[in-house]
């Protein structure tokens, strides 16, 4: 297993096959969401009764207006006017006051339950196995954590705003308008009704759209961030116009499903503003009739108006919700998989593993990934304070089965024990304490390098940190960096060499004075005659510790006190150098090769 | 390599002036121009919608003081029927410009964001040394989108909203003048409301678009770095950095929330204040005769339908400010300009072995700092030459210079003669293949690796290349052959098979082309080295290849062996002159052997590019 460096394809990857747990896997979906809106129940609750307030005091206003106009017609005194305007004000603050209060509360529910559910989520994916990272590539990851997360707040910031104040302010229209005239108020009602029926079929079509639309916007990402990660290639090759051309096809498509979502999400949305129109024509037609008639007043026919208007600015806005709603579902899809891979964390019995001595077992190990085996029936047992080397082919499972220790994936089938404890039964950070790790691809964080170097221990004092520092070999490096330890390295700092950065993870490794040390390759950038230094400083240090080296070159591990070749997922050989040598097996076949190799440049050089 | 000393360099990308307005209007502008006669149908169109809007409460007015004033049943049925039928063409016209806007809008920004994206792939190596990989897919990503919604919603807001409220004026102001500036009464005062939040709202929501760069910057740091963040029990302050960011998105997104309430405050008492003005003064202009009821009524309409402009235009000022920023980080990355320009008369070369040399090149990264001093070399077509010397010692760069990265600072490159300034880059890059030591692998298939997008390759010579570059033996093991599936990074693939289909990749595209290796150091298992060595060794024949060489069989097979010390080319000849000459590279290379002899009788140990700083 190596570790991933670059992006890959955004098709939506298969929830992990390896090692689940029996729980049922979670779904992002609203109930999910709800669970998060519960914990701020307060504001939901407030939101709902300034709502309340607010859509009847909002429904109220031209129950007055029409009241001025049928006093205006009947000519009344103006003491009379100016009451009824009084109490019309008086609405309009009531009114007001809601409003804000509305927009307060649903404001404090929106980003609160975005800002819970970001959390939650960054949580599971910190605890995410290495399988997990090797299959979603980081932009198609960005994505899901922006533009997936901000549908929730755009939902609930518009529902929690609106939809108490609506659901009152139609209930109290309909109460008032009945009273005016029944007749008038069931025809409005019926062509309501059914508009919003139609909706709400015609919605249920959308989600599989949008999330069409944000899976081809995450495929956009990550094209760019593939050509552009392989920048140089395309320039050595001049491929600039078929990398464009690529894109152009991405891109065309991205525009195809966004306007084919488009073309079907804009008609629903318009649908209910214009249902309410039309039913102000029908309430034009019959309301001017029944004025004729004498049987309304003008004042109602003003109110009739003036409540269409109302209502279908509501129904716009139910409109608007019910869009979001069907969006917001699209981006929950795109969520769940953040919820449903496996997750290494501390069994609820942890216990915890203080000193430990550094001795491994491996018993029965079986890994698989994705459906494929990769390490098959391992048994190995490594007493404390040995040197153990892993030779083999690339790929044959050597990282991966030392990515077992630390537990960053779990194997489906037997355990892992260090001082014969399964590491699944100790708690992880105690685990981890007691490994440091160099891994294959070095990543540094973009701050100073003393704060990558103190990453490993944070409580280090200075004479540590510099002794780090000495037998990693960076204080060679440090005069050609601008600000010596403050430099900062990382994306945003000082581009270092591959050999500087291996060196900065071997000092982030060596603070943590762990039992167990493991070199994954982690020379390899490194000149021979500072890596020999190194090694010997870290002999020196590391005396009674267990150490894991996984070699390439089985010249620079051949003094180790055992030596585990691997093939194709399983353990070949092990033994000391000298006793597989006289087995003549697979090992004696790669010292061979490596021999032939080099015997010849070494005859010639003599 | 030399790259240490490559980037106290400015972030190029989002440095630089500010762009105004003006200039991101012309570049919008320039993006929707090809399609000016559907925009002016949109205008048109949304021009018609408000004119027919301002129809509806004129046509109550008549038929109340009319027909219904009167009795009149069947007088009454032709405004009805008006008024029915004008609401449904307001539909159909809405609808269309609702199409027509979206189609140019999205053909507007796949041109932009083609041309952005084309834009940056044409930028200097330098650009991509500075500019983080995330910083440019932002770009091309949440920031075109937010032009999105500016172009296919946003801008019909605006327009249809302005049009609107001029009208609104106009209508009434037309109809009665006395009621029409009791109706106005209170829009200065939202006017004023609204230049006031405008700003506040403009800045709030420029902190929280920094917000939002910061929090994309960070989880995008935290996924990369994912496995040293749990190796080292990291999680915790991984935590708590993003808690701190988190609650600080939150918070800047209830300030941007709570200056628009209280803004939206504002204009919401002012309606209801707006209101009761109409109905105070229209009340009395009834009584008094001035003003009918029919025409009361209407201005109520007028007057509601006056604020709803004002409020969808404040709706729209986030979203506005917006794709405004972003229309600026869009503007200002457009505007970077490539440090390594084309050839302005470009010289063509013949397609056959080429010769290069290197006259008197100066060069760093760096102003202050140079990373080659003067550097002289002549490698004739056909010729191999390996550069030996430390880390640091300027091996890359000449690579750099030579494939035209970058530019010297003195001197000149040159390729049969002439200067790779005079070449075009096409040509440059057709002549010169520089395969890194850890080479990048696409996303997709085996085969789209070799092919690098270019479909006329044929099937014949992507395998022909793969079998001389002794790349064949591995892939047609994979399941699916040269249809196998890289995972993210090529991670499924060893670094020594990544060699080999660079290698493969090199034949196919350029087969007569200077070839510059940066030669693995380890993470190679023997038996893919035997097969990199294999097919180098095809590869090689005949060529001019310039290899940084860290293995012996390498220095030792060269036609010439480049010694390179701080910057400079110290010592230059065959493996047994310069051992003669007894100088730095006799002295490398004894100690070298005797670090074998002492230490290491398996006689491993092919490194001579070693302590020599």
């Amino acid at each position: 297993m190596v570790a991933r460096t670059a992006p890959h394809q955004a098709a939506s990857p298969q929830p992990s096959s390896a090692a689940h747990d029996s729980t049922a896997s979670p779904r992002a979906d609203m109930r999910w969401l709800w669970g998060f809106v519960l914990g701020h129940q307060g504001a939901a609750i407030g939101s709902i009764v300034t709502g309340m307030f607010g859509g009847i005091a909002a429904a109220l206003e031209p129950y007055y207006i029409g009241l001025v106009i049928d006093h205006v017609q009947a000519g009344a005194e103006t003491g009379q006017i100016v009451q009824d305007i009084a109490l019309l004000l008086g609405m309009g603050a009531i009114s007001v006051i809601a409003f804000f209060g509305q927009r307060h509360y649903s404001g404090i529910i929106a980003y609160s339950v975005v800002f819970d559910v970001r959390r939650h989520l960054f949580d599971q994916l910190l605890a995410f196995d290495n399988a997990f990272y090797q299959r979603f590539a980081t932009g198609d990851l960005l994505s899901r954590m922006n533009a997936d997360l901000d549908m929730i707040w755009r939902l609930f910031a518009i529902s929690f705003n609106r939809l108490g104040s609506a659901v009152f302010t139609i209930i109290t229209a309909f109460i008032l308008l009945g009273r005016v005239s029944l007749p008038l108020t069931l025809v409005v009602f019926v062509v309501l009704l059914v508009s919003t029926s139609f909706q709400l079929r015609a919605g249920k079509k959308i989600t599989p759209l949008f999330e069409r639309v944000q899976n081809q916007a995450g495929a956009l990402s990550t094209s760019v961030q593939d050509a552009i990660s392989g920048i140089q290639t395309i320039k050595t090759f001049g491929r600039e116009n078929g990398v464009a051309e690529k894109f152009h096809a991405e891109n065309r498509e991205y525009r195809r499903t966004w306007l084919f979502f488009k073309r079907r999400n804009e008609p629903v949305g318009m649908l209910p503003n214009m249902i309410s129109q039309l039913t102000t024509g029908v309430v034009v037609l019959f309301g001017g009739i029944l004025a004729v008639q004498n049987t309304l007043t003008l004042g109602n026919f003003a109110q009739f108006l003036i409540y269409l208007g109302l209502l279908s600015g509501v129904l716009l806005n139910l409109g608007v919700m019910y869009q979001r709603l069907q969006q917001t579902r699209g981006a929950l899809a795109r969520l769940t998989p953040l919820l449903q891979n496996a997750i290494v964390s501390d069994e609820p019995d942890a216990q915890p593993l203080d000193n430990a001595h550094g001795e491994i077992t491996f018993e029965h190990v079986r890994v698989e990934m994705d459906g494929v085996t990769l390490l098959h029936d391992i048994d190995l047992r490594i007493p404390a304070g040995q040197v153990v080397a892993f030779v083999g082919p690339t790929g044959c499972g050597k990282t991966l089965l030392i990515n077992l220790l630390a537990r960053v994936l779990d194997p489906v089938e037997g355990r892992v024990l260090i001082d014969g404890h399964d590491v699944r039964s100790v708690k992880l950070n105690d685990l981890r304490k007691s490994i440091a790790y160099v891994p294959q691809s070095t990543f540094l964080f973009s701050r100073t390098l003393e704060a990558n170097v103190r990453m490993g221990k944070p409580d280090i004092s200075e004479g540590e940190l510099a002794r780090a520092i000495a037998i990693s070999r960076i204080n060679n490096d440090l005069t050609q960096l601008p600000h010596g330890v403050d430099t900062i390295v990382g994306e945003k700092g000082v581009m270092l060499s591959g050999g500087q950065k291996q060196r900065v993870a071997i000092a982030r490794a060596l603070v943590r004075e762990p039992a167990i040390l493991v070199l994954d390759d982690a020379l390899s950038s490194v000149d021979m005659h500072t890596s020999a230094d190194i090694l010997a400083g870290l002999r020196s240090v590391l005396k009674t510790r267990t150490s894991l080296i996984i070699a390439h070159r089985i010249a620079s591990v051949k003094d180790a006190d055992l030596i585990v070749v691997m093939n194709e997922g399983r353990i070949v050989e092990q033994g000391t150098h000298e006793a597989l040598i006289a087995r003549a097996g697979f090992y004696a076949r790669m010292v061979e090769r490596e021999l032939n190799e080099d015997a010849e440049h070494v005859k010639n050089a003599v | 390599m030399s790259k240490t000393q490559s980037n106290a360099l400015p972030q190029i990308a989002d440095g630089g002036e500010k762009v105004s307005d003006r200039y991101l209007v012309g570049m919008l502008g320039r993006f929707l121009a090809p399609y000016w006669f559907q925009l002016v149908v949109v205008f048109a169109l949304l021009l018609s919608v408000s004119g027919l809007t301002l129809l509806l409460p004129y046509l109550i007015q008549r038929a109340v003081d009319g027909p219904i004033t009167s009795g009149d049943l069947d007088g009454l049925i032709p405004y009805g029927v008006v008024y029915f039928g004008i609401i449904v063409l307001i539909f159909i016209v809405r609808f269309g410009h609702t199409y027509l806007l979206q189609t140019v809008g999205q053909s507007a920004l796949v041109d932009l964001r083609q041309t952005l994206f084309e834009h940056i792939l044409k930028q200097d190596m330098r650009f991509f040394n500075t500019t983080p990989v995330g910083q440019i897919v932002s770009r091309m990503s949440n920031d075109i989108e937010a032009l999105t919604e500016l172009v296919s919603t946003s801008i019909v807001v605006l327009i249809s909203n302005m049009l609107t409220l001029v009208g609104i004026i106009v209508v009434m102001l037309a109809l009665n003048w006395r009621l029409g500036v009791l109706g106005l009464a209170v829009m200065p005062i939202m006017i004023v409301a609204t230049v006031f939040f405008r700003k506040q709202i403009r800045n709030t929501s420029n902190k929280y678009h920094r917000i939002v760069a910061d929090y994309l910057a960070f989880i995008n740091e935290q996924f990369s770095g994912m496995l040293i963040v749990q190796l080292f029990n990291r999680q915790p302050v991984s935590r708590d950095e993003f808690d701190d960011i988190n609650h600080q998105l939150r918070d800047v997104h209830t300030e941007l929330r709570d200056s628009y309430t209280h803004y939206a405050s504002i204009l919401q008492i002012m309606t209801s204040v707006g209101l009761a003005v109409v109905l105070y003064g229209g009340g009395q202009g009834v009584l008094a005769g001035w003003a009918t009821l029919g025409m009361l009524i209407a201005f109520i309409e007028y007057t509601r339908r006056s604020f709803e402009p004002i409020l969808m235009l404040s709706e729209q000022f986030a979203q506005l400010q917006t794709a405004l920023s972003a229309g600026e980080r869009i503007a200002r990355m457009l505007h970077v300009q490539p440090e390594i320009q084309d050839a302005v008369n470009p010289v063509t070369l013949d397609d056959k072995p080429h010769d290069f040399a290197f006259d008197q090149v100066t060069f760093g990264y760096d102003a202050d700092r140079d990373v080659l001093h003067d550097v002289s070399l002549h490698v004739p077509a056909g010729q191999r030459v390996a550069i030996v010397g430390a880390t640091g010692a300027g091996k890359t760069s000449l690579a750099g210079l030579l494939a035209r990265f970058y530019d010297v600072n003195e001197g000149r490159v040159l390729i049969d003669g002439v200067d790779v300034r005079d070449l075009r880059l096409h040509d440059l890059r057709h002549a010169v293949t520089v395969v890194p030591q850890n080479p990048y692998c696409f996303d997709g298939t085996i085969a789209d690796n070799l092919r690098l997008f270019d479909p006329s390759i044929t099937d014949a010579q992507m395998i022909a290349a793969a079998r001389t570059a002794s790349a064949a033996p591995f892939i047609e093991r994979l399941p699916g052959a040269y249809e196998y599936r890289l995972l993210p990074g090529g991670a499924n693939l060893s670094q020594g098979q990544r060699q080999l289909l660079a290698l493969a990749r090199a034949l196919v595209h350029s087969p007569n082309s200077i070839l510059v290796l940066d030669e693995a150091t380890s993470n190679i298992d023997t038996e893919t080295e035997a097969l990199i060595q294999q097919g180098l060794a095809q590869m090689l024949r005949n060529r001019t290849s310039l290899i940084i060489a860290h293995r012996l069989s390498t220095i030792r097979e060269a036609d010439r062996i480049l010694v390179m010390s701080r910057g400079k080319v110290v010592e230059e000849g065959k493996h047994d002159q310069l051992m003669r000459r007894d100088g730095l590279y006799a002295r490398l290379y004894q100690r070298q052997f005797a670090d074998m002899t002492v230490e290491d009788d398996s006689k491993e140990n092919n490194y001579l590019a070693t302590a020599m700083d």
